[in-house]
């Protein structure tokens, strides 16, 4: 049982503080023009009620004043932003990137307290607002990894020595879960290579060019990693991460990769089949997989 | 004299750093001497696990104190238990001897801003934040802080002074305070009043911790709250009168941005012993 104490029931804000934060913060949420070539505060769109409620001082309105906030609020998000997404922001030019992050933000503005959660929805806006833009979409999913990687929680990791028989029989049929730090980027252009120089404090443009990769963006020893993946691997584990049962997920691997008509590139020649169990065992010591729910495990091994 | 003594190791007149990421390589290397450190809280509240095994390692050498910047505590939207538990977890892990945080508003209708907001000082105001804070701390278990504001905006509506709402917030709510001087001294400017009338109204038999820091200062003559530079002289002048109202208290050094080598800000944290003349 969670041990917190019982919460009392809520204090009732006064009614005048409720609207003038709700107006206030609409204000100061108001996007940046972006038509001049600079930031600039559109501080005609402010609420009429918040300006007003604002002194004014010297030579400055309750307007300009307001407008400290709204810079603030803006630099202080796009400078998140720009630090989560440091290979799209350096693929499509900064200029753009804070376009496109500013009409994320002001369509999902944020609802958690924790700045990292910032990110969260913006490889799928990216996909809503610019479905052909491919590059830019592999480049926030890549982005996106790492983030994940970071500040995902890490589940218990699956101990095939203390699975109990009916939950190793089960293990084929059922969904098997990665680790919700680990993220699988597929992408047709250097992208990761292009991060790296970027993260290593090479600041030029990205030299993308062509080139099909698979990576595992994983967490390992607290920091963040990365492994490369044959296609095969990356389609097993993208089975897996769709929730698509063990045995059907290496069954669909295995047809897909006969019909691509590889004849087991994944294992040097021999027959993918043959290639899975290595591969499980593999990633099972690298704690990938996360152990079935339910299980009761930690307690059957203390008795 | 400061009327909370020493807590788990701070001593009344401890003089404490903000920990940051790029100082972890010397602080790690070189176990510097410092009495405290300040941690943000929400840097070590979420799931991700280097942030932990870092503060860990920190914990194993220094105490280390509690400042949030996400609870808003003056926000109409109700307190956020979720957060709430989350940092009662932390504070155990740290075994923080107290908890601060702002005097101000982040959140409206579920919308964050990641900003410490201000609004009108009144008495139905005050009454409401006190009584949000004393739930907070009861629920924390420990003494928690309220810091004022830099703020570049004030209320027609306000019909008490930043000071008198401070302290008024501080006796209802039986909470204490976290005094930023560097905050005092912008804010000052800012909205024209003497700082030292802030100074003298200051209950210092419930000040935590007093803050220090650098700002900026824009080409219309407004302050901003930076953190980015060396602690300016008004603002030092304005410890060493603080200092003498109060008998001394903890001090602890913020800064953010333009992050100078370790050994030279602690250099400039320690600047604070020439100005504690009692």
């Amino acid at each position: 049982m969670d041990p917190v104490p019982q919460i009392q029931a809520q204090i009732q804000a006064p009614e005048g503080l409720r609207a003038l934060q709700s107006e206030f913060g609409r204000s100061i949420r108001e996007p940046f023009s972006f038509a001049t070539g600079r930031f600039a505060c559109r501080t005609r769109k402010y609420s009429a009620f918040a300006a007003e409620a604002i002194l004014t001082r010297g030579t400055q309105g309750s307007r300009e004043r307001l407008a400290v906030y709204n810079e603030q609020y803006w630099y202080r998000l796009l400078t998140a932003m720009q630090e989560h997404f440091p290979l799209l922001g350096a693929g499509m030019g900064l200029w753009r990137f804070n376009r496109l992050a500013t009409a994320f933000m002001v369509r999902y503005p944020s609802r958690h307290p924790f700045l990292e959660r910032l990110a969260t929805g913006f490889p799928a806006f990216l996909r809503e607002d610019r479905p052909r833009d491919i590059r830019s979409i592999q480049s926030a999913d890549l982005d996106f990894a790492f983030i994940q990687a970071f500040h995902a929680p890490g589940l218990p990791s699956l101990d095939p020595a203390r699975l109990t028989r009916s939950e190793s029989e089960s293990l084929e049929d059922a969904p098997l879960r990665l680790q919700p730090w680990l993220s699988l980027c597929k992408e047709d252009w250097n992208l990761m290579e292009c991060r790296t120089r970027l993260m290593e404090g090479f600041p030029e443009k990205p030299a993308f060019r062509a080139q099909k990769n698979h990576w595992a963006i994983i967490r390992k020893d607290a920091r963040v990693d990365r492994v490369r993946l044959t296609s095969d691997q990356f389609r097993l584990l993208k089975e897996l991460a769709d929730g698509c049962p063990l045995g059907e997920a290496c069954l669909r691997t295995c047809a897909s990769s006969a019909q691509a008509g590889k004849g087991g590139e994944d294992s040097g020649g021999g027959s993918l089949a043959g290639s899975l169990s290595g591969w499980f065992s593999q990633w099972t010591a690298w704690g990938w997989f996360v152990h079935p729910a339910g299980a009761g495990l930690l307690t059957k091994k203390r008795t | 004299m400061n009327g909370i003594s020493s807590l788990n190791g701070i001593s009344s007149r401890a003089i404490g750093l903000g920990l940051r990421l790029p100082h972890y390589r010397h602080i790690f290397a070189e176990w510097p001497e410092v009495d405290f450190f300040e941690i943000i809280s929400e840097n070590f509240m979420g799931a991700a696990e280097l942030p932990r095994r870092n503060l860990e390692r920190i914990l194993t050498r220094y105490p280390v104190v509690l400042h949030g910047v996400g609870l808003g505590i003056a926000s109409a939207d109700p307190l956020d238990y979720d957060y709430l538990r989350r940092l009662k977890a932390l504070a155990d892990f740290t075994a923080t001897p107290y908890v601060t945080d702002h005097l101000c508003w982040t959140v409206s209708e579920g919308i964050h801003h990641h900003d410490l907001l201000p609004f009108p000082l009144t008495e139905i105001n005050a009454r409401y934040v006190a009584e949000k804070a004393a739930r907070v701390q009861d629920f924390l278990g420990r003494p928690f802080g309220l810091e004022n504001l830099s703020s570049y905006v004030a209320f027609k509506e306000s019909d008490m002074r930043e000071w008198e709402f401070h302290r008024r917030v501080i006796e209802l709510s039986g909470c204490h305070y976290m005094l930023d001087i560097n905050n005092i001294h912008v804010s000052a400017v800012n909205h024209g009043f003497q700082a030292s009338e802030y100074l003298e109204s200051v209950r210092w038999d419930k000040v935590l911790q007093c803050h220090i820091a650098g700002h900026t200062r824009r080409e219309d003559g407004t302050i901003l709250d930076t953190h980015d530079a060396p602690v300016t002289d008004a603002v030092w002048e304005l410890y060493g009168r603080a200092w003498k109202l109060s008998g001394g208290f903890r001090t602890l050094l913020e800064r953010d941005d333009k992050l100078p080598l370790f050994p030279e800000l602690r250099a400039e944290a320690l600047r604070a012993l020439e100005f504690q003349e009692d």
